[in-house]
């Protein structure tokens, strides 16, 4: 499924998350004489989600208006950078009160014949900052 | 089911130069692709051509006249002979730019020369 942050699609097709690591919290101390390194864990910091996917204009008449139409739809979500919401993954997983850190054409914005019409494409790329 | 088939190349020119001798015209056109899969697909889900690429090559006997329209740019334009006397097409290509060329001279065969052509248009091949 495509993965959505707020109620916002992210990808149209083809979408595939890198799920990062959640950040370790440690306070570490070492002391003369004493072999080793003595660890005060703390709650872990937030994880990285790395998404990417192909983001598609609607099937327009002619290549500009398609190209026109998918720059529109990659400058509204970018409106969301910077924001606080939910996150759903590509499997439905939900993550509350995530950043959406970066999002982003990662590629030329290509236009390909359809039936009905021309739609453009490109591929996106989006980082999301989760919580644990 | 009715097909045509066309041969002998004639009336080349590019831009305003003709090119004669010219004994084969090759026209390729190649689309690119673009492709992804998303996460649990076991294909592509996503598999299109998207822009075209025109390219192509002529074949003909004097390699002074190649030299000569060599690096020239303009439309290329040419005729398809019907071998069955229909209409024959004529094939015009614009933007079209020629390169350089491989001229073959040897001791007892007749000279051969390749002229490499790209093009910003696809061809458009229309009846006569």
């Amino acid at each position: 499924m495509n993965p959505k942050f707020d109620i916002y699609d992210l990808t149209t097709l083809a979408a595939a998350e890198i799920i990062g690591s959640p950040a370790s919290r440690t306070s570490r101390e070492r002391m003369p004489d004493v072999a080793g390194e003595f660890f005060q864990v703390q709650p872990a910091g937030a994880r990285e989600i790395a998404v990417r996917g192909v983001l598609a204009s609607a099937v327009k008449t002619s290549a500009d208006l398609a190209a026109a139409d998918l720059k529109a739809k990659l400058l509204a979500i970018q409106q969301y950078v910077g924001v606080v919401a939910t996150y759903v993954g590509t499997d439905g997983r939900l993550y509350s009160g995530s950043l959406l850190s970066v999002y982003r054409q990662a590629g030329p914005m290509e236009v390909s014949a359809v039936s009905g019409g021309v739609q453009a494409l490109a591929h996106v790329e989006a980082v999301i900052v989760a919580q644990p | 089911m009715a097909f045509n088939v066309y041969h002998d190349p004639r009336n080349v020119t590019i831009g305003q130069a003709a090119i004669a001798g010219v004994e084969s015209i090759i026209v390729s056109v190649r689309r690119q692709e673009f492709h992804a899969a998303g996460d649990g697909e076991m294909h592509e889900s996503v598999a299109r051509f998207t822009a075209g690429r025109t390219s192509g090559t002529i074949t003909l006997v004097d390699p002074a006249g190649a030299a000569a329209v060599a690096g020239r740019a303009g439309t290329l334009s040419f005729t398809w002979k019907d071998v069955k006397a229909q209409a024959d097409k004529t094939v015009t290509i614009a933007g079209a730019s020629i390169g350089g060329y491989d001229a073959t001279v040897a001791r007892n065969a007749a000279s051969s020369v390749t002229l490499p052509f790209i093009a910003e248009a696809a061809p458009i091949v229309a009846g006569q």
